[in-house]
């Protein structure tokens, strides 16, 4: 929403980072400038057929994704539902509470509620409109926040869906510039051992109403290593319909008991949106967390077809070349075809 | 007498270098090749910023020595904020076009600095005006600034003022949260051959 001139996530999503329940504001942009087409009410909660009070927003979510790869050690294809959600949010006066409560893909349930988890929830205060203050489990601020998970800026860090953290963050939202600082106390589904605090920070900038380049650091501590990331990243729309989402980070990981390691990782996506919610991007990734393992890097390049042909719905079809190094030299077939529903 | 009377008058149609004296009168034109009105409005509680662009300005502009009079008028069914609903509210509901179909700023007070009859190329910034804008069935005066390039026969301004919604009996703009501010800016540009007379 940058290329439209939303430097601030707020507009549209509750979180101040972005993700998750939108704002009434947001469902009403679904329709105007996301989607190919849609009714005046279509993007309300429950199609406008459940009226909610002001003071509070409900939505849910049904996210699934059919991956196939054609390795040299396995060529399969397969379905996977990724998120069956319930998200809610309350917000009086500067002060608002948001809990999701949704399904956890897990092979170790022995009950149904085994399969019952929390991947966000927390508490949000803004004394002003320019202060931001959230206490809770969620995703700290780091680069670009896009729901596509898998992609090194995310997964190779430790920041896949599911590794969320408790955490207490300040953020200064203003018109032209952005600041977040987090203090990160840890994944609770993890282990002592693992789990790792630290402090994360992000600084942006508003340029020309659609340009939004940035830059973040974390610096994360857990028993056996500690480590430092930061690097630039933008969000850079050239026109309301080209743009570019692009994020590099170096990585330098201190473990205890081996020697150090510098890496980095980066992801790129440049787009262009040919009629209004129907897209085509290609994409470049790449891995390679330790400099010294010439085997430790994987990349990949892709196509990608992204549709909202409507509020409420969202297609997207990714094909890459695929290559990890450690596995073989050679590229791969690798594609997924997601599918999102909202309520 | 009559000799040394006709030489002073001579004399004080010479600039100090020797070279004639400009008339010290022009006139600008607009529409003009390079010519827009523009205004930022911020939305609240997000800071969104939002930008009506299309606006082209129309009328003239007389200089006489380093005073500017002279009136631009805009039609406000041109602005464009990048988002159709947005665009539809503006226009009907706070702008209310098909009554008020056109803004129009009037200059009161705008003097140039005396390098801008003097020098060819000259340019200045930050510099006070005044003048009246009628706006929604309104008018009021507005104090602004602009800044100015002349180069030979061309001059480039940029010239904004702040209004106040209020002030001109505009609803205060709400939409699903999102409340205008306010406090708008106005910024009118143009490039025009500035034409002696």
């Amino acid at each position: 929403m940058v290329r439209y001139g939303y430097f601030n996530c707020t507009s549209c999503h509750v979180s101040p980072t972005g993700e998750g329940i939108l704002t009434p504001y947001g469902r009403s942009l679904s329709r105007e400038i996301l989607s190919t087409w849609g009714k005046e009410t279509e993007p309300e909660f429950a199609y406008d057929m459940l009226s909610l009070p002001p003071w509070m927003n409900l939505t849910g979510k049904y996210r699934s994704v059919y991956m196939y790869r054609d390795t040299p050690r396995v060529r399969e294809g397969r379905y996977i539902l990724m998120q069956l959600d319930l998200e809610g949010a309350l917000n009086y006066k500067g002060l608002g509470l948001v809990g999701v409560l949704g399904r956890k893909a897990t092979t170790k349930a022995d009950t149904w509620q085994d399969h019952i988890f929390s991947r966000r929830h927390y508490i949000n205060f803004r004394p002003s409109d320019e202060v931001s203050l959230r206490l809770g489990k969620f995703h700290h601020a780091f680069g670009i926040n896009v729901p596509d998970h898998i992609i090194p800026t995310k997964r190779a860090l430790g920041w896949d869906q599911g590794e969320e953290t408790y955490n207490f963050e300040a953020a200064l939202l203003k018109e032209q510039v952005g600041a977040h600082v987090t203090a990160v106390s840890g994944n609770p589904n993890v282990g002592k051992a693992e789990r790792e605090k630290g402090l994360a920070v992000t600084a942006t900038i508003f340029l020309w109403d659609r340009l939004k380049p940035g830059v973040s650091y974390f610096w994360g501590d857990k028993k056996d290593q500690r480590r430092h990331v930061f690097g630039p990243y933008g969000i850079l729309g050239f026109t309301p319909s080209f743009f570019l989402l692009t994020e590099l980070d170096f990585q330098f990981l201190k473990p205890q008991t081996e020697k150090e390691q510098k890496g980095l990782v980066n992801y790129q996506r440049l787009d262009y949106e040919w009629v209004q919610g129907f897209h085509t991007y290609v994409t470049q990734e790449m891995s390679r967390l330790d400099f010294k393992n010439k085997k430790a890097r994987s990349d990949a390049y892709g196509f990608g077809l992204q549709f909202f042909p409507r509020p409420h719905f969202e297609f997207n079809l990714l094909w890459q070349k695929q290559r990890t190094l450690s596995i073989s030299p050679e590229y791969f077939d690798f594609a997924w075809l997601m599918f999102n529903f909202y309520l | 007498m009559k000799k040394y009377f006709l030489a002073f008058v001579i004399l004080l149609s010479f600039s100090a270098d020797g070279a004639p004296l400009p008339s010290q009168k022009g006139q600008v034109v607009l529409p003009s090749k390079e010519s827009s009105v523009e205004f930022v409005a911020i939305g609240r509680p997000t800071a969104l910023k939002i930008r009506g662009k299309g606006g082209i300005p129309e009328g003239s502009f007389f200089i006489q020595k380093n005073e500017v009079t002279g009136s631009v008028e805009v039609i406000l069914e041109n602005f464009d904020t990048g988002i159709g609903l947005r665009n539809e509210h503006m226009r009907k509901k706070y702008l209310e076009i098909e009554k008020f179909p056109k803004a129009k700023l009037e200059v009161k007070k705008m003097i140039l600095p005396p390098s801008f009859w003097r020098e060819e190329n000259t340019s200045f910034k930050e510099v006070a005006y005044e003048g009246v804008l009628s706006l929604h069935g309104v008018s009021r005066s507005v104090q602004g600034v602009f800044e100015l390039e002349k180069r030979a026969d061309h001059i480039s301004v940029q010239a904004s003022f702040t209004l106040k919604l209020s002030d001109f009996g505009i609803m205060t703009p709400n939409f699903k949260g999102i409340t205008v501010a306010q406090d708008v800016q106005v910024i009118v540009s143009f490039l025009a051959p500035l034409k002696k007379i």
